[in-house]
């Protein structure tokens, strides 16, 4: 398997090439193109898929219910790409670390990664903020997308990432998440919630915060019918 | 006719170098910029009816001709969403392009709506402009273009094709078995085959819509 990512950094996709018999799994609606000897195959029950009760779990996080499993017939390629503008990174991981991601930074993965949701705790949960998690296990590849820029941090000790920028974080970091100060400055100063992290382990993070961009211009809109 | 690229690959525009008496024809809303001697004239392309499938398709139903009078003149064109721009050659030939992808043309170029009914039926954009005769023609994607040389047979998302040459031929089709089509998220997607350039752009536009529309406002009902 070969993974490279074009167009960088602003309209990021990902290109996978598989061998005869190896496959990839994606969030629903983020293939681009592949060769025609790809099978595409849509499962709530693969390995890395986790079951009927896993899947309603991700719908509950706002992510596809369902994921697709993608393998090559021979030689072949398949390429991902996010809805929103922005990067993706690649991620290797060798089942010694645990990976936290948000559920909107998902992408693609191999299929040995296993894929469990969790929530982020009862303050994230009534805020309005979809501060929800995908806990990402196993050995494996693993590609996250960023809504504009993504970069890592090595915390070591306490840092703070407001919750709308978090990509991803070592699950070897604890996390709570907090309001940025007293409630003056978590209602007036645009802030909102933050996520305060502790602990020793990597975080990516995104400059920018895609349900504020979401507000900003959907705002605007006429609007729905409910 | 000279152009220039520039803002490339995030934000592209062309500039073109006009001869006097020299017309370029443009997507209405592409124009940016041009020197005071440009002359516009806003026509219903392909005619009365040529206009009205454009309409029926999304594409805008007129475009602008602009023309160097008396003098050389420039005009910079760009299109409505951040993407790249790409320049092709007709030489008596024909390419097909996703409505949207059109940017502009120089030269005796002939514009045809096709209407794919089956991806038609199914809301999914593969409307394609058919473009023949001998000209530049210019193009954009949303986000990169990317251009992969199809020898065989190759898938693509229906909403991330840019345009394609007529020596492949295509077919829209589900993406799998029934269960695949309706529940991957994937759609309907098309199947090339054949030997020819193909040009893919890697964001599309529905799927950006369909994120934004949870931010809309909600409509009070009135009982």
């Amino acid at each position: 398997m070969k993974i490279e990512i074009m167009h960088r950094p602003s309209f990021a996709m990902a290109q996978v090439d598989l061998a005869d018999g190896e496959s990839f799994v994606s969030e629903g609606g983020a293939m681009v193109t592949m060769t025609d000897n790809v099978n595409i195959e849509t499962s709530t029950f693969s390995r890395g898929g986790g079951g009927l009760l896993k899947g309603l779990k991700r719908m509950l996080t706002g992510e596809s219910f369902f994921l697709n499993k993608f393998t090559a017939r021979g030689e072949g390629h398949v390429t991902f790409a996010p809805t929103l503008v922005g990067d993706i990174e690649h991620i290797s991981l060798d089942g010694s670390k645990n990976l936290i991601v948000q559920s909107t930074s998902y992408l693609a993965g191999s299929p040995t990664l296993e894929l469990d949701t969790q929530f982020g705790g009862m303050k994230g949960f009534f805020s309005g903020e979809s501060v929800f998690w995908i806990k990402i296990s196993g050995a494996g590849e693993l590609l996250v997308n960023s809504f504009g820029g993504i970069f890592a941090k090595d915390i070591d000790g306490k840092f703070i990432c407001d919750t709308g920028h978090i990509v991803a974080f070592e699950d070897t970091i604890n996390y709570k998440v907090k309001k940025v100060g007293g409630w003056k400055a978590t209602i007036l100063s645009g802030e909102g919630l933050v996520c305060e992290f502790e602990g020793k382990g990597r975080l990516y993070m995104q400059t920018h915060n895609a349900p504020e961009f979401g507000k900003l211009i959907g705002g605007k809109l006429p609007p729905r019918k409910q | 006719m000279n152009y220039e690229l520039t803002g490339k690959p995030d934000f592209a525009m062309v500039t073109l170098s006009l001869a006097a008496g020299e017309k370029v024809t443009a997507e209405a809303g592409a124009m940016v910029a041009m020197s005071a001697n440009m002359k516009i004239q806003t026509k219903a392309k392909g005619g009365l009816l040529g206009g009205l499938k454009r309409a029926l398709v999304g594409e805008s139903f007129f475009t602008n001709d602009f023309t160097a009078e008396g003098d050389a003149g420039t005009i910079s064109l760009a299109p409505s969403i951040p993407g790249d721009v790409e320049a092709v050659e007709l030489n008596g030939g024909t390419m097909y392009m996703q409505s949207g992808a059109y940017v502009a043309h120089v030269g005796d170029i002939n514009i045809d709506t096709k209407l794919n009914l089956q991806s038609f039926f199914a809301g999914e954009g593969l409307f394609l402009i058919k473009l023949t005769g001998t000209g530049t023609v210019f193009f954009c994607s949303y986000g990169g273009l990317k251009k992969i040389p199809v020898a065989g047979s190759y898938i693509v998302d229906t909403t991330h094709i840019v345009a394609f040459q007529d020596s492949l031929t295509f077919n829209v089709q589900a993406v799998g078995g029934l269960k695949a089509t309706f529940l991957s998220g994937e759609g309907l997607v098309c199947r090339f085959n054949g030997q020819g350039d193909l040009w893919v752009q890697t964001r599309s536009a529905p799927p950006f819509a369909f994120w934004l529309n949870p931010f809309r406002p909600v409509e009070k009902s009135n009982n």
